[in-house]
């Protein structure tokens, strides 16, 4: 009788912290929508939620403030579920795509995009990005290699690429230094200017990406087993892992495309949601593209505020929040040892 | 087997990055050797910069400037200037200097500047000079800005006497006294009372065709990432409300970078848009109905203006080419 409470609330648990986590995105967002450079009332709010009206007011909250707000959500879930698959694929908990050149590779695709081919649409910005991301993803394959136990080359091999393609990204920008003022600013990481364009552009890959991963789930439980007992399974763990790797790249390339480098969010959010529901991945996939979602929603609403009415991008929040988190997360490793 | 493959690929992703290094190289080389090539069809025309009236100046001039003081026995002929505005002083007091920092880029100097310009060499960036070209084109004097260069002044002044001017964050006050300033360096200290009289003068008589100047306007660059206002303490700013216009957006910050959202709060009546770029962000905010719900907008007072004229060349000549342009879209 008291295992089945037990089991009962182990099953409780991780719903309602799903329901927590949920409410907690709810309030940010309600409060994305509500706080900005324009005063809103709630009555308005309520009105342009439901189409009723279109003044001045009425059109902040349809036209930029939900857009903006669900970019945020969609792409910090794509960045979260990216940076969980490459700590998979990788096996190493400090790996992110950031690290690991991807994002640097999609910046400097879409920087040579506004710089060489003026006026590019969103669709062709993206599949620029990916093109890079695929670049920097290659580029650390085959400095790192494909042997086994490969996990410390590869890191290093990532932040190498990484700093390689920044700089080219940077020598891009100071070359055109007129044509791209504000990319400094992009290069941080912002969802100040989305609008429905950006949603609608970058949805599509968020719903596939996802999907695509739920589908796979059974295959990447396969990437927690060590590399020998996978392969005596009979897995094709190279193949298990060259999905992931095109998953990674369309996820964060997507979202590199539309809102710039975001910061730290791929490496930390995979590691708080593991700690709050645990390694499983049924549970952990879904918990950490809502945590990151949630998490992007709350910390672009910071942004709004830190040098008000003026915009400051959100990878200024993330960075300052994920700085520190890694430093722990890599002394935590290095204790473990 | 494996391990030979793995070299071949290895090898041919460094080749390709490699390539691309090279060739973004390869196209700054080009634009540097076409900045350059300007300049090589002639000799430099050192007698250009003297004049006759420099024979009335007598004794060295000496100027206190941002960073220290410098004191010039002669007048100087071989000018170095590092920012259009410079360029723009200098012409307007007819000498033409020997090396300019025109980022590369010949057509950034708006018309009138460059049609009087002349010959010159490009020595780069405005915020990387080549220090070792200016140094070869043996200059007798080079104007730098305070923000730009302060971190090259030691080398500079090792070249060439070097003056110092803020320029960068001067507002149109602040522009014609350091015209005077450059005036009195080149020995044209009477001539540039005149021109300053000349100037304001032609400043009035413009002015005075805008019937109603009880607006608000706000100057703007826009590129394909982001709006830029020029607040009234920024250089085309204060010279707006110099001519008796209002600033919409009533903030410290000189060049604030504003979203859709606060371009409507902030609401101008009059906008003119200094594009840099072909595609910019207006492009897709003129898509939302927030566009229209803007004052200059309902009142077809938005205005495209020439990016070059209005924030690079910061002169007695861009300036009056602002005067120019508000008249003929503001004018009766």
């Amino acid at each position: 009788m008291p295992n089945t409470i037990r089991t009962e609330k182990q099953k409780l648990y991780p719903f309602l912290l799903f329901l927590f986590t949920f409410i907690l995105m709810l309030v940010s967002m309600i409060s994305n929508l509500k706080w900005g450079q324009a005063h809103i009332s709630w009555r308005v709010l309520y009105e342009a939620l439901t189409y009723q009206g279109d003044s001045k007011e009425h059109l902040y909250i349809q036209t930029l403030r939900l857009p903006r707000t669900l970019t945020a959500f969609v792409v910090g879930a794509q960045l979260a579920v990216a940076g969980l698959l490459t700590q998979l694929i990788t096996r190493n908990p400090l790996a992110s795509p950031h690290i690991f050149g991807i994002n640097a590779g999609a910046s400097l695709a879409v920087v040579s995009g506004l710089v060489f081919f003026a006026g590019l649409s969103f669709i062709q910005s993206i599949f620029l990005a990916f093109i890079g991301a695929a670049l920097g993803a290659l580029l650390v394959w085959a400095l790192a290699g494909t042997e086994q136990k490969q996990y410390v080359r590869l890191a290093l091999a990532g932040i190498a690429v990484h700093f390689l393609l920044s700089s080219l990204t940077e020598g891009l920008i100071i070359l055109n230094q007129h044509a791209t003022d504000s990319m400094m600013f992009w290069l941080v990481g912002s969802v100040s200017n989305a609008a429905w364009g950006e949603f609608g552009a970058i949805w599509p890959f968020t719903v596939f990406g996802l999907l695509a991963t739920i589908c796979l789930l059974p295959s990447f439980k396969l990437l927690l087993l060590d590399d020998s007992v996978a392969a005596g399974l009979g897995s094709r763990i190279h193949i298990t892992r060259l999905m992931g790797v095109l998953l990674v790249i369309v996820l964060s390339g997507s979202a590199v495309a539309i809102c710039g480098p975001i910061a730290f969010l791929c490496l930390i959010v995979p590691h708080i949601a593991g700690s709050l529901i645990g390694r499983k991945l049924p549970l952990l996939v879904p918990y950490t593209a809502l945590l990151g979602g949630c998490l992007l929603i709350a910390a672009d609403f910071i942004s709004k505020f830190i040098a008000f009415p003026f915009e400051s991008p959100v990878g200024i929040i993330t960075a300052a929040v994920g700085g520190p988190f890694f430093i722990y997360l890599a002394r935590k490793q290095r204790r473990g040892r | 087997m494996m391990r030979y493959h793995h070299n071949k690929v290895l090898s041919f992703l460094i080749i390709g990055v490699i390539a691309l290094a090279l060739s973004a190289c390869g196209s700054t080389a080009t634009n540097t050797s076409g900045g350059e090539s300007t300049s090589s069809q002639s000799s430099p025309n050192t007698s250009s910069a003297a004049d006759t009236s420099t024979a009335a100046v007598s004794g060295p001039i000496e100027i206190k400037h941002e960073l220290g003081t410098i004191k010039l026995d002669k007048v100087p002929q071989r000018i170095v200037v590092m920012e259009f505005s410079y360029t723009d002083a200098l012409i307007k007091l007819g000498v033409h200097p020997i090396g300019v920092a025109d980022d590369s880029d010949p057509a950034l100097f708006m018309d009138a500047v460059r049609e009087k310009l002349g010959d010159y060499t490009s020595i780069g960036s405005r915020y990387e000079p080549n220090i070792e070209l200016i140094s070869s084109l043996q200059p007798d004097l080079i104007i730098a800005d305070l923000n730009h260069h302060k971190s090259v002044y030691d080398q500079l002044n090792g070249i060439a006497p070097t003056l110092v001017l803020n320029d960068h964050q001067a507002d149109y006050n602040g522009m014609l006294s350091n015209f005077s300033v450059i005036a009195k360096a080149v020995g044209k200290e009477a001539e540039s009372k005149q021109l300053i009289q000349e100037h304001e003068g032609k400043i009035k008589a413009l002015q005075e065709k805008i019937v109603n100047r009880d607006l608000t306007v706000l100057p703007a660059v826009v590129n394909p990432k982001g709006f830029f206002a020029h607040s009234s303490h920024s250089y085309s700013g204060s010279f707006i409300t110099a001519l008796g216009f209002k600033d919409p957006v009533t903030d410290e910050v000189p060049y604030p970078q504003l979203s859709l959202e606060q371009l409507v709060e902030t609401n101008p009546q009059v906008l003119f848009l200094l594009p840099a770029g072909d595609k910019t962000i207006v492009g897709e905010w003129e898509k939302n109905p927030l566009w229209q719900k803007i004052d200059a907008v309902k009142n077809n007072r938005v205005f495209t203006v020439d990016r070059k004229d209005w924030a690079l060349s910061r002169g007695l000549i861009g300036s009056e080419k602002i005067v120019d342009d508000i008249v003929k879209y503001l004018g009766e």
